[in-house]
């Protein structure tokens, strides 16, 4: 039974279709000229295809057994989604409501990744948090980052 | 720029090096009186105590490092004036490295990758109650070493920045090359995979508004990146972010009794008699590795920890306790900080990520790294350089007495720990430029780097080549210029030559050894 390591595999075809890609968008939207008179899309031309071809040499590399020094973690969904969530609700929040409501949001959405939910922690950290932010960022460093803006 | 290239810059370096070299002994004490004079100013006296004390605080979190405390404090030093920024932001990495050690000493659990060398010998110590005699240890081994290091830096940074002054653009190329393929093979993963993700930061430099014909490249039609892509959110969005995905929702560790005096922080004669040679070791090793690109940190300590063991009498006390693999290493480590300034000051090209930061820091308050940074700015150089001082000595006082509240630190749980990491990041990011789509930006390269993690991709070589993309491009651009599209010229140049020359043995040499390392798997 042949070995494959998928992540090589992933990683080695991922990158070299990014190379690929940025050839193509390079050629196909910049000029790239001659090395003494480079085009804006020369360098990134030459480097796409350097990228490619590692990419293809890394997917080949997945065909070989081998002793990997680097751990990755495990893919867990729920942690993922609670903390990219609590960022995105933070940026669509934090300028048109102000950092009291980003705050509160990004705590209660990024306390989603911890099973089970404790609903009367999160409350307590993320009134904390944010009397914390507030007196840190707009109180103590000026910051422009109003802690309410219900008016805007 | 045009005279510069046509001169050899090898000949010209070596006749006028004799003469500079006094020129510079005689100048050299009056800069540094200049430099006393910058850093002992008030506000500069107190940047540095906050980013030690910060970066301490930030340190001894777990999952924190020194990578993301610099990148969670950049955004407070903009409002500060070029040498006050730079001091703080050194004092953030003096104070974080400091922390991160206390974290894998008495947790066992590594801060971040390069403290994990102190977990070895660190925690058992911690286990048979000399947790504090390691910690006092540490901080005077880290003492020393910097101590060693920034002496270096001081005697041959000058120095380098001359010979630097003379350098054409093909020079800069490849010792940017080198840098970048030294910097992206080193570390714990596959050599090629190192080398790509170096290329996917080149690229990613390549977003935003071409210098030389004005054209926004790569931006998607996206206004908000025609400026380019942020470092900072980036380094935040790979480094904080990812690692917050990886390790929230875990059952987090527990701490144990954590309880300790002034006085059980002071080691036994026996303990100095065990450590002077160690720490002698350690800085000098540390102090070579430093300046080359992309061996500070890990590999220099590891090597040091085998050294130790290697010549010690009693080898099997290793991993079990010994002072001894305290003290080797975080000299080590320490020296290398304050040698690896020296090219990041005087030709502008980091060694590692954190150099790259602050070279990130330095473009942000408007000045342009490279040779000219210290004859254009010497209160900055000098200042910071004496603030080093200041800053390691900072360290020492803040940490003997203050290490109970560390301590307590170390016992928050996770859970309460991460909502803030992520609220930290936001808005460090935000404030860079008031903008949410810096946030946006986060999200994607924490998802990125999430990613990566799962592909054992690693991120530091895709931050340097962020960083790098711009210059290098423009480098390479001038020197096909200058050389009619003939790319033998970056052979003919002997620094150059040399420079490409070691970038293609360090290249050999780490494939050769990843090589053989699957060899051995199957």
């Amino acid at each position: 039974m042949k070995h494959i390591e998928m992540r090589d595999l992933t990683a080695g075809l991922l990158l070299a279709s990014l190379g690929i890609f940025v050839v193509v968008y390079a050629r196909s939207h910049y000029t790239v000229g001659k090395a003494v008179n480079m085009g804006p899309g020369y360098f990134p031309m030459m480097l796409g295809w350097v990228l490619a071809a590692l990419g293809v040499v890394i997917a080949i590399l997945a065909f070989r057994k081998t002793i990997h020094a680097l751990h990755p973690p495990k893919l867990e969904i729920a942690p993922l989604l609670a903390v990219l969530a609590a960022i995105a609700a933070f940026g669509l929040l934090v300028q048109r409501f102000g950092l009291v409501p980003g705050t509160l949001a990004l705590t209660f959405l990024a306390a989603l990744a911890e099973r089970p939910y404790r609903l009367g922690r999160t409350i307590a950290l993320a009134v904390a948090l944010a009397l914390m932010s507030w007196l840190i960022f707009t109180i103590g460093l000026q910051m422009t980052l109003p802690a309410w803006n219900w008016g805007a | 720029m045009a005279d510069l290239h046509d001169r050899s810059a090898d000949d010209t370096a070596s006749l006028e090096l004799g003469g500079v070299t006094m020129e510079l002994l005689n100048a050299f004490l009056s800069h540094l009186s200049l430099g006393v004079h910058e850093a002992f100013s008030l506000s500069n006296l107190w940047y540095c105590f906050v980013g030690v004390f910060l970066g301490c605080l930030v340190g001894v979190l777990p999952g924190l490092g020194s990578l993301i405390a610099i990148s969670l404090l950049l955004p407070i030093t903009y409002h500060l004036p070029a040498s006050g920024a730079l001091i703080m932001l050194a004092g953030v990495y003096f104070g974080a490295d400091y922390g991160g050690g206390t974290c894998s000493i008495l947790l066992g659990v590594p801060g971040h990758p390069a403290a994990a060398i102190d977990v070895l010998d660190g925690y058992p110590m911690a286990k048979q109650g000399r947790g504090g005699v390691a910690l006092f240890m540490k901080c005077v081994a880290s003492f020393w070493g910097s101590a060693v290091g920034i002496i270096l830096l001081m005697l041959f940074a000058p120095i380098l920045a001359n010979v630097a002054l003379k350098f054409g653009p093909a020079e800069y190329c490849s010792l940017m090359l080198l840098g970048l393929v030294a910097a992206s093979t080193v570390g714990q993963g596959s050599p090629i995979k190192g080398v790509a993700m170096m290329i996917v930061g080149l690229l990613c430099g390549m977003v935003g508004t071409d210098v030389n014909s004005g054209i926004a490249r790569f931006n998607f039609d996206i206004p908000e990146l025609s400026d380019g892509i942020g470092l900072i959110p980036v380094a935040m969005g790979l480094f904080a972010v990812a690692e917050v995905v990886r390790n929230a929702g875990k059952s987090s560790v527990t701490t144990g009794e954590l309880k300790f005096t002034w006085k059980d922080q002071l080691p036994t004669r026996e303990d100095w008699r065990r450590s002077w040679m160690p720490m002698l070791r350690g800085s000098g090793l540390g102090a070579f590795f430093g300046a080359l690109p992309g061996t500070s940190g890990g590999m220099a300590t590891f090597l040091s920890y085998a050294i130790e063991k290697r010549v010690s009498k009693h080898p099997e006390q290793f991993g079990k306790g010994a002072i001894e693999g305290i003290a080797g290493p975080e000299s080590c480590n320490n020296a290398g900080v304050g040698t690896a300034f020296i090219p990041t000051l005087t030709l502008g090209i980091p060694g590692d990520a954190i150099m790259a930061l602050m070279l990130a820091a330095l473009v942000i308050q408007g000045i342009q790294p490279g040779p000219e940074v210290m004859t254009s700015h010497p209160e900055l150089f000098w200042g910071l350089i004496v603030s080093f001082w200041i800053g390691n000595i900072f360290l020492v006082i803040l940490n003997i007495p203050l290490i109970g509240i560390w301590v307590r630190l170390l016992t928050i749980p996770y859970p309460l720990l991460y909502p803030g990491i992520i609220l930290f990041t936001c808005i460090g990011v935000y404030s860079t430029n008031n903008s949410v789509f810096d946030i946006y930006s986060l999200l994607v390269f924490g998802l990125i780097g999430f990613v990566m993690m799962l592909l054992r991709l690693e991120p530091v070589p895709l931050l340097l080549g962020l960083v790098l993309g711009t210059p290098f491009e423009e480098y390479f651009r001038r020197t096909m210029l200058v050389s009619n599209g003939n790319f033998a010229t970056f052979i003919e140049r002997p620094i150059s030559a040399a420079a490409l020359a070691v970038a293609v043995l360090v290249l050999g040499w780490s494939l050769v050894s990843f090589l053989r390392r699957r060899a051995r798997g199957s």
